[in-house]
């Protein structure tokens, strides 16, 4: 075990907003944060081997919830369960990934998410102004739920 | 009775390529039994004109998430054959060591979360948390094992970056070495577990047979995978510089991926063929695997390419541990990290030759005086194997034409699972669909 806590970015910057997850996680490698920094790109079982690893994960995902572009939702992916609209916007599920890993745990790890509302999700580079420009305001976000976890 | 079963194969569009099956029977008679791949252009041979050799590996390690590494060693040996570089006895250790470990990882992955959902009667690995737990964890910690081997050699577990041409960037600590050799030799009992389990399980792999050319490297020391030359069950030991010979790539009309052939029809590559022809050199733990489930060269039921594959499982667990003890009993010769070795490019061609997972991996590359690439060639196993799985089908399906539906849609798909196609994030490989079927 390398800590207690991890944060885990998903995503693709080469789909726009999908990469909001990887682009917020790099602005806080510089941070004194009590946790490690982890960019899983799409999702696949190296997701598993997190979870297995670490007390509490808080993942940092673009989320396709109907919210606002750029709005900031923080939940329990439990409470996703059946949510499809709520399940992160690139194609491997990492919510099926957690529940299996969490099943093979004696004790399930304290996991939060962090989801910001994408805008565009197409084949290119970049951030679209209002995923950006939210940025600031998704790490206030994430620095509560450490606080808290 | 008359047969008329109608299989049209949606395309499943999934990161590593798309692939489906289609089967129209009539009255009883195969009238269309053809595997579709419609894999989009990747263009990786036209990106690497104009690039740099010390670019070229780094571009072509892209073309697979899976097998990255594979791809940088068979690149870099391109370019160290073009260029006449010598690789010091250390660094061609450390090169198999990181190779043993994607392919460790990579069959973990394919027999553990790919083919056993298959054998236990469930479409995805998830389930398998509650039915069997004990034994996905034991895929688990072994998988990761193959991930973490790579990493300490190479500073990553995709996409290396310490793997240069004539040499390493930087050289994994000894320490972390032997804390790999710890793990490796406490690993024989999860190989013996997943052998357990797969033992269990074999009977529910189709008892099916065709004979068909095996093509591999071959190492007069070694079973074969960094180095060797081409050998073929038919024909026996070619030279590398024959690979175009070997691997004659050809269109058809159904895929847009090309299909290749050698002395037959088809001929495949992967676990199986390097098992039918360098059986002999496996390490005793591996023959052992081999002997308990029957395997003995030639097989030629490509559905015990999975079984091959947990064969290699032990084989690679064994030459990891043997790899770490030599490194450590000669002790890692100190370079300054961030060292990038001297080269001064030259004008000439190279081939690069390697096994990977899936089988025997080409690259080709031609440089000018500039160290540009000119010209570039990747011949990967899945397209060597397309074609044998095209035979494979049309031998089977008219022996399985009279079963229900479900049950041939879940003998193919598992046909084409068990070649472990370079489709891997897709746990349920084709989405078949039935149309139009009457009994």
């Amino acid at each position: 075990m390398t800590a207690e806590l991890a944060v885990v970015a998903l995503g693709n910057p080469y789909r726009r907003d999908d990469g909001v997850g990887p682009a917020l996680v790099a602005r806080l490698r510089d941070r004194d944060l009590r946790a490690d920094c982890l960019d899983l790109g799409d999702a696949g079982f190296d997701l598993v081997h997190v979870v297995v690893d670490y007390e509490a994960i808080v993942i940092v995902d673009a989320v396709d919830f109907g919210g606002d572009p750029g709005e900031v939702v923080v939940f329990d992916p439990t409470d996703a369960d059946g949510t499809r609209d709520r399940r992160a916007s690139h194609g491997t599920d990492a919510f099926e990934l957690l529940a299996m890993a969490e099943r093979l745990r004696e004790t399930s790890p304290t996991v939060r998410v962090v989801g910001i509302q994408p805008v565009e999700t197409g084949l290119g580079e970049g951030l679209s102004p209002p995923v950006a420009d939210r940025i600031p305001g998704a790490i206030d976000a994430l620095e509560r739920v450490l606080g808290g976890v | 009775m008359s047969h008329t079963v109608d299989v049209e194969g949606d395309l499943v569009t999934r990161v590593e390529g798309h692939g489906s099956i289609v089967v129209n029977v009539a009255e009883g008679d195969v009238e269309t039994c053809e595997w579709h791949v419609v894999e989009s252009p990747r263009y990786f041979e036209s990106m690497l004109v104009g690039r740099s050799f010390r670019e070229a590996h780094h571009v072509t390690s892209r073309i697979c998430a899976i097998c990255s590494v594979s791809h940088t060693i068979a690149s870099l040996q391109a370019t160290e054959a073009a260029m006449g570089v010598a690789v010091s006895e250390q660094d061609r250790r450390l090169r198999k060591l990181a190779l043993y470990g994607e392919t460790l990882q990579s069959h973990v992955l394919h027999l553990g979360y790919l083919a056993l959902p298959d054998l236990v009667g469930e479409k995805s690995v998830l389930p398998l948390a509650d039915t069997h737990p004990d034994e996905l964890e034991t895929v688990i910690d072994l998988h990761r094992l193959g991930n973490e081997l790579t990493e300490v050699v190479t500073g990553r577990s995709v996409h290396a970056q310490r793997l240069l041409a004539g040499g390493f960037s930087q050289l994994p600590e000894e320490s972390k070495l032997e804390e790999l050799l710890d793990r490796l030799l406490n690993s024989w009992d999860a190989v013996a577990e997943l052998a357990d389990l797969l033992a269990v399980l074999a009977d529910e792999l189709p008892d099916f047979e065709r004979e068909t050319e095996y093509i591999s490297l071959t190492h007069p020391e070694e079973y074969a995978f960094a180095e060797g030359s081409i050998y073929s069950s038919d024909v026996g030991e070619i030279p590398v510089s024959d690979y175009r010979d070997v691997a004659n790539e050809y269109v058809v009309d159904h895929s847009t991926a090309k299909f290749a052939r050698h002395e037959r029809d088809s001929y495949m590559v992967g676990a199986l063929a390097r098992f039918n022809n360098n059986a002999e050199q496996l390490a005793p733990r591996a023959t052992e695997i081999a002997d308990r489930f029957g395997l003995a060269a030639p097989v030629h039921n490509p559905y015990l390419n999975n079984v091959a594959q947990l064969v290699e499982v032990a084989h690679l667990l064994a030459e990891s541990v043997r790899l770490i003890e030599a490194l450590l009993a000669d002790g890692l010769a100190p370079q300054s990290d961030y060292r990038v070795p001297e080269i001064d490019p030259t004008a000439g061609s190279g081939i690069g030759a390697i096994e990977v997972p899936r089988g025997v991996l080409f690259h080709e590359y031609d440089y000018d005086e500039a160290g540009k690439v000119t010209a570039a060639n990747c011949v990967i196993p899945t397209n060597q194997n397309h074609g044998n799985i095209q035979r494979d089908m049309e031998t089977l399906v008219p022996t399985i034409v009279d079963r229900d539906a479900e049950e041939i849609e879940h003998t193919l798909e598992m046909l084409v699972r068990a070649y472990d196609p370079c489709i891997s994030c897709s746990t349920h490989y084709l989405d078949v669909e039935f149309v139009g079927e009457e009994r």
